[in-house]
């Protein structure tokens, strides 16, 4: 399971990294000690999303930019649709996708396995 | 257990949202006990994340009843006033604990770092790493995908030019562009991305999807797009 500080930019991050800006500007936390919450944070989204997390989701939609830099993918949709299994579809004009890559945990799984299930 | 989501025996988002902030608030107490703030804080902190998340209408959850209670005087509490900042006179000292992996044995005598210098040190650490997800939010700009016109790239250059020395409209058009995405973002993670002439298939896992306002949660997804 890979640890991300992407999650932070999420409005749950960002409510997050607001509220430590308040402690902070009020004295009651020092700099420090609001990186670990957030490192703490970076490890809970992680775990959250990996084993809390079940539903299953698609988007289709037109790709409008895509750019991969740094193991990670950035694609703009235009017009992108998501089905969140069992519900009705959401839409938007557009969407912005940033994707980090999976692999960095499954280094010693073998590729071709294709992941085998974790029960 | 919750049966909100039948889908596959998944936790609704906000009950998600709520884990996260109870695991980091709990497993932030012994981080705030070593640093010398009080629990109080750390369920104030608790109680703003949840007010700002109920703020933003992502999703309604129910507000804890312990609540009431977790009321305070900050300044009865605010043990913060003992931290030496100014010059370390105070007899209660709580010791800022190192974890930049320089060593203080190496320092001539590990009173060659003032307090001050760490806690500007720490400042200077929160600033940048501020300034980076500013800059992360600004990287919207690179969304260049015609090769060329890398002088415009520059920050400063948009900025003085946008009377139009160099009148480059294609960067006006992708600020445009990418302006209204910043409200609709995917946050996840690849675990392969193909591409068959124009059609491109994705397979996404542990996603925060965030359209229109309103946050969904997703443990895979497949993306299908086409160029």
């Amino acid at each position: 399971m890979a640890q991300y500080e992407l999650y932070r930019r999420s409005s749950l991050g960002m409510a997050l990294t607001d509220t430590l800006d308040e402690l902070i500007s009020d004295s009651h936390i020092d700099p420090q000690l609001a990186m670990k919450v957030l490192s703490q944070f970076d490890n809970s989204i992680a775990e959250a999303l990996h084993s809390k997390v079940k539903a299953k989701a698609n988007i289709k939609g037109h790709l409008h930019v895509y750019r991969f830099c740094d193991d990670v993918w950035t694609f703009i949709v235009e017009n992108p649709q998501f089905r969140f299994d069992g519900n009705e579809p959401v839409t938007a004009d557009k969407i912005k996708v940033v994707a980090c890559t999976a692999k960095v945990a499954a280094t010693n799984q073998p590729a071709a396995g294709g992941g085998a299930g974790n029960a | 257990m919750t049966v909100a989501n039948p889908l596959s025996g998944g936790l609704p988002q906000p009950t998600v949202y709520k884990w996260v902030m109870d695991d980091v608030t709990e497993k932030m107490k012994g981080s705030f006990a070593e640093h010398g703030v009080g629990e109080n804080i750390l369920q104030e902190l608790l109680r703003t994340w949840e007010d700002k998340i109920q703020r933003m209408t992502i999703a309604p959850f129910p507000q804890p009843e312990d609540y009431e209670g977790a009321y305070y005087d900050p300044n009865e509490y605010d043990t913060n006033e003992g931290l030496p900042y100014e010059g370390g006179s105070g007899s209660q000292v709580f010791k800022i604990q190192q974890n930049d992996g320089a060593g203080d044995d190496d320092l001539p005598s590990s009173a060659a770092m003032t307090t001050q210098q760490i806690d500007a040190d720490i400042v200077r650490k929160w600033e940048e790493m501020q300034s980076k997800t500013k800059a992360q939010k600004k990287q919207k700009k690179i969304a260049q995908h015609d090769g060329a016109a890398d002088d415009d790239d520059d920050d400063d250059d948009d900025e003085e030019n946008n009377d139009g020395d160099i009148g480059s409209d294609l960067d006006d058009d992708e600020e445009d562009d990418e302006e209204q995405d910043t409200d609709n973002l995917v946050l996840c993670q690849y675990e392969k991305v193909n591409r068959i002439k124009n059609k491109w298939k994705c397979t996404l896992k542990d996603g925060i999807v965030s359209v229109g306002g309103k946050d969904y949660l997703f443990n895979r997804a497949t993306g299908d797009f086409e160029w």
